[in-house]
């Protein structure tokens, strides 16, 4: 069984234009002698998915969507695939794999039918899967067009945030900020000298529309309040548009927004490394069942004890779906793993 | 000889002597937290702690030399023959008694800029193994495995071959060995070492720290070799009994055996 795409062009995609344009070309230059299969690398929430669900209105029948929803314990998938149409969108494949002896079957027969298809692949991945993957299992081969998906800037996602209303939002600085309006952290890509191969590198997002407003008279106080806002969400969520999304909607009270209320979850950090292995699973993973995690964790670790802590630290959350990090958790746990040298 | 010792030393009394013991006692305490503090720094700095640890030597070095100077100032005018004749006097100390302590604060400095190995390393020097944690400037600090401080002097670690397992990285190499029965599948058992390696919680896998598994014949056993780093050089042991613990446990499950001779017994 295979999934229609989404109708409708999601904003979020548009926040890529320049992996679009890559993307595009290489459905273009699509033959199904040399299909050049893509991955579509990003952070959790960072919008991958509209990124490739807004493929559909321009591809039509061309082209099917089929996300992993959750951890796949078969290889039923190919036999979808294999009913599908010349073009495959195949979501999340962090879901391919279980990190654990034998956990990686279905990924070796997804990898096996991708050197052997006719059809085109373009698969979407959690960056920290993909970099353990590529790593561990030299999975990069497979896919000669990558396409990570950067950070966005403190105006593209207001814009984004603020497209969802159509009433007046209200900002109120009920805190005094030692914040720089001026300035947040997105990136650029560059196309290196001699090689030719390209790098993304972080990148100053320049906002002059505060100080603009500072030296304007009657609405000096409102703009400047609400770019203040955006620009603390921007660096809180890291450029990460679902992170920034979730924060909002948490801040978002009656139409009003207070500046004190966008604080980032920064509890100082202090896991075991079975706690730390647990948070790694879930983070590239992106959520994953609590039988799935338990797989991977026995016999060695018990999970519930594990499990209590990183919910009790405010980290992540389980729901019906399954675990998954809280997006506003979700930089201090990035931090966190790379300091202890788990993700790279 | 006494007007001679005149022109040698400055004039020595209480306050002078109060001084050099307050010099000594600023820079033994100025080291002291100094260290504590880059230690505890350290050990929150995750994949930068090593780094950081390289400076507690360093700082030691030049907090020794400027008390160092201090008190020899304090009892030797800083003219040419004064010099010569405190050198005199000086070399004189450490040819007849005092060899082996200068021998030793030699090696302490040339640890501290040669830097053989750093402060974190994990050492072998002679039959000693384990865990650098203090270069001071007589000997040098490791704790071993089995948690045992051993204080070796640097002027032997200077003389000795010294093998670092990491070289100041704080990813480290670890052999772990697996020996199974010659009618055992050795494909089969190689896929499975590879995913108890990578899938280890201890594993750190990066282009300059790839991951290898080897199989070879022996005449009567196969011995199948993972090589792979840990994440943090304190882990060596934890990630090894990971990775064997898993292993064996899928060994028995898809009936790979262990050899029927015991390796060593067999050889011989």
């Amino acid at each position: 069984m295979y999934y229609p795409l989404h109708q409708g062009l999601s904003m979020d995609a548009a926040f890529f234009p320049e992996e679009q344009t890559r993307l595009e070309e290489a459905i273009a230059s699509f033959s199904p002698a040399q299909p050049a299969h893509v991955a579509v690398v990003s952070e959790y929430l960072a919008g991958r998915t509209p990124f490739v669900q807004a493929l559909v209105p321009q591809y039509g029948d061309r082209i099917a969507f089929m996300p992993l929803y959750s951890v796949a314990h078969d290889t039923g998938f190919l036999d979808d695939i294999h009913r599908g149409p010349e073009i495959i969108v195949l979501g999340d494949c962090q879901n391919l794999f279980l990190r654990r002896i034998g956990g990686f079957e279905n990924l070796d027969a997804f990898l096996e039918f991708a050197a052997r298809t006719d059809r085109m692949l373009i698969t979407t991945w959690n960056i920290h899967a993909w970099n353990y993957l590529v790593q561990a299992r030299s999975i990069g081969a497979c896919f000669p067009v990558q396409i990570v998906l950067p950070r966005i800037g403190a105006g593209a996602i207001k814009k984004t945030i603020l497209s969802g209303y159509t009433r007046e939002i209200r900002f109120v600085e009920d805190a005094p900020s030692k914040t720089p309006v001026l300035l947040s952290l997105g990136e650029k890509k560059f196309t290196l000298p001699f090689g030719g191969g390209k790098t993304t590198v972080p990148w100053p997002d320049i906002n002059l529309a505060p100080l603009r407003a500072r030296l304007s008279s009657k609405t000096e106080e409102k703009v400047a309040v609400e770019d203040l806002v955006f620009e603390r969400l921007a660096r809180i969520a890291r450029g990460n548009i679902g992170v920034a999304r979730a924060i909002w909607e948490r801040c978002v009270d009656k139409d009003e927004v207070r500046v004190s209320t966008i604080q980032e979850t920064s509890p100082d950090l202090k896991l075991t490394v079975d706690e730390s292995f647990i948070l790694l699973i879930i983070l590239s993973m992106e959520r994953i069942a609590r039988s799935d995690l338990a797989r991977v964790l026995e016999p060695e670790i018990d999970l519930a004890p594990s499990l209590f802590r990183l919910k009790s630290l405010g980290i992540i959350g389980e729901d019906r779906q399954g675990i998954a990090v809280l997006p506003g958790a979700l930089g201090v746990v990035t931090d966190y793993l790379r300091k202890m040298r788990m993700v790279w | 000889m006494a007007e001679t010792s005149a022109l040698l030393l400055k004039e020595i009394d209480t306050f002078t002597v109060l001084y050099v013991v307050y010099v000594l006692i600023a820079a033994y305490i100025i080291v002291w937290i100094v260290a504590y503090l880059l230690t505890h720094f350290s050990e929150r700095s995750g994949q930068y702690r090593i780094a950081v640890d390289t400076l507690i030597p360093l700082i030691k070095v030049v907090v020794y030399s400027v008390a160092l100077y201090l008190v020899v100032t304090t009892f030797v005018e800083p003219s040419l023959s004064e010099f010569v004749a405190f050198a005199g006097f000086f070399g004189a100390g450490v040819g007849f008694g005092l060899k082996d302590f200068f021998a030793d604060i030699m090696g302490a400095l040339v640890i501290t800029f040669e830097r053989p190995f750093q402060i974190g390393d994990k050492i072998a020097v002679s039959d000693t193994y384990g865990e650098v944690i203090d270069i001071g400037i007589r000997s040098t600090r490791i704790i071993t495995p089995d948690d045992s401080q051993v204080s070796i002097p640097n002027f032997l670690i200077l003389s000795s071959a010294v093998s670092s397992a990491n070289a100041g990285s704080l990813a480290m190499m670890v052999v772990i060995d697996f020996y199974i029965d010659t009618e055992s599948d050795p494909k089969g058992a190689r896929a499975i070492l590879r995913d108890a390696l990578v899938t280890s919680k201890y594993v750190y896998i990066s282009e300059e720290c790839p991951y290898t598994i080897l199989v070879e014949d022996f005449p009567w056993y196969l011995r199948v070799r993972a090589k792979g780093y840990v994440t943090d050089l304190r882990f060596e042991f934890e990630f090894m009994s990971d990775v064997t613990g898993r292993a064996w446990a899928e060994y028995a499950r898809q009936g790979i055996k262990p050899p029927r001779v015991v390796p060593g017994i067999a050889l011989s």
